[in-house]
C-alpha cells in the first residue's frame, strides 16, 4: 500500500459525522409549497393533449359528426392528410416524451 | 431503527409527504455535507448552503427518481450540478484556498486537519475531476458508476483519476513525514 493509499483509508475511516443541529429544519422550511407535477403525470397530460387535439382536428376537418366517422372515412387526400397530421403530432409528443425520460 | 429508504423515497413521491423528505435528508446530511466540503475546499457555509440546494432541489424533482439507482447516487449527481454551477459563476480571483484560508486563518483543530488539507488539495482541480476524485477515492465509486454519476465518457472519468491520484500524492508529500498539519 503506498502512501496515497494508506492516507485515503485514515481518513475514510475517519470521516467525521456532522450533526444536524436545525440543518434538516432550514431545508424543510425553504421547500416550495407545490412540487413539480411527477413526469408519467406530465408525460400522460401531453400525449391525452395531443390526442385530443388531434381528434377534434380530424373531426373539424372532415366536417362529420364523431359517430359517423369510422363509416364515412374513405380514402382520399383529406383523409389521409388528416392521419399524417395526426400521426406527426403523435410521434412528436412520443418523442418529446422519450426524450424528457433520457434526460 | 432508521426507516426503509425506499419506502421513504415512495413516500415522498406520491404522497408529497414532507416528514418523509426530512427522514432522507435527517439520513443523508451529514455524508452530503462532507462531500461537499471536500469539493469547496473545507468552505463550511458554501457546502451547506450547496447542500442545501441540491435537498430542495431533489424534492422539486423526486417525481423524476426512477430507482435504478440509490438514492444517494441520485442526490450527488445534483449536488455535482449545484457544485459546477455555482463554480461556472464564481469570480476568477476567488479561489478555494483563499476562502479556506480567509475562513479558517491559522487556527487548528488537528481531529480535522487530514481531511481539510485533503480538501485544499482537491481545490487544484476543475470541478468535473474532483468530484470524480471524491468519488473514487472517498466514496469507493465505480469507474462505470462514476461516469453515469457526472454524465461524462469512462475514459474521461479513468484519465481523471490517474492524473489525478499522481498530482494528490506530490501535493500531499507533507503528510508523509508528519509536517503535513
Amino acid at each position: 500500500m503506498n502512501h496515497i493509499d494508506s492516507m485515503l483509508a485514515t481518513i475514510r475511516h475517519s470521516e467525521p459525522y456532522f450533526d444536524d443541529h436545525g440543518f434538516t429544519v432550514a431545508v424543510l422550511s425553504a421547500l416550495p409549497e407545490e412540487r413539480e407535477l411527477p413526469l408519467w403525470i406530465k408525460n400522460a397530460m401531453m400525449i391525452g393533449a395531443t390526442a385530443a387535439g388531434s381528434a377534434v382536428v380530424a373531426w373539424q376537418a372532415a366536417g362529420i359528426r364523431p359517430e359517423a366517422l369510422l363509416s364515412q372515412l374513405t380514402l382520399d387526400t383529406t383523409t389521409v392528410a388528416i392521419a399524417a397530421l395526426c400521426v406527426y403530432a403523435f410521434s412528436s409528443a412520443m418523442v418529446w416524451v422519450v426524450r424528457r425520460e433520457i434526460v | 431503527m432508521p426507516l426503509d429508504e425506499q419506502d421513504l423515497v415512495r413516500r415522498v413521491v406520491t404522497s408529497h409527504d414532507r416528514h418523509a423528505f426530512g427522514e432522507l435528508v435527517r439520513q443523508h446530511q451529514s455524508q452530503l455535507r462532507y462531500s461537499l466540503r471536500q469539493l469547496t475546499g473545507w468552505n463550511e457555509a458554501l457546502a451547506d448552503d450547496l447542500a442545501q440546494e441540491t435537498f430542495i432541489r431533489a424534492w422539486k424533482s423526486i417525481g423524476q427518481f426512477r430507482g435504478d439507482s440509490k438514492f444517494f447516487t441520485w442526490l450527488y449527481r445534483i449536488a455535482y450540478n449545484c457544485f459546477a454551477a455555482h463554480h461556472r459563476g464564481r469570480k476568477p480571483e476567488e479561489s478555494a484556498d483563499d476562502e479556506f484560508l480567509e475562513q479558517h486563518g491559522g487556527t487548528s483543530d488537528h481531529s480535522i486537519d487530514l481531511h481539510r488539507d485533503f480538501a485544499v488539495a482537491l481545490a487544484q482541480f476543475p470541478p468535473q475531476q474532483r468530484m470524480a476524485l471524491h468519488l473514487h477515492l472517498h466514496r469507493e465509486m465505480t469507474h462505470e458508476e462514476i461516469a453515469e454519476t457526472l454524465d461524462c465518457p469512462l475514459g474521461t472519468v479513468k484519465s481523471h483519476i490517474q492524473r489525478g491520484r499522481e498530482k494528490l500524492q506530490e501535493k500531499l508529500s507533507a503528510w508523509r513525514t508528519g509536517d503535513g498539519g
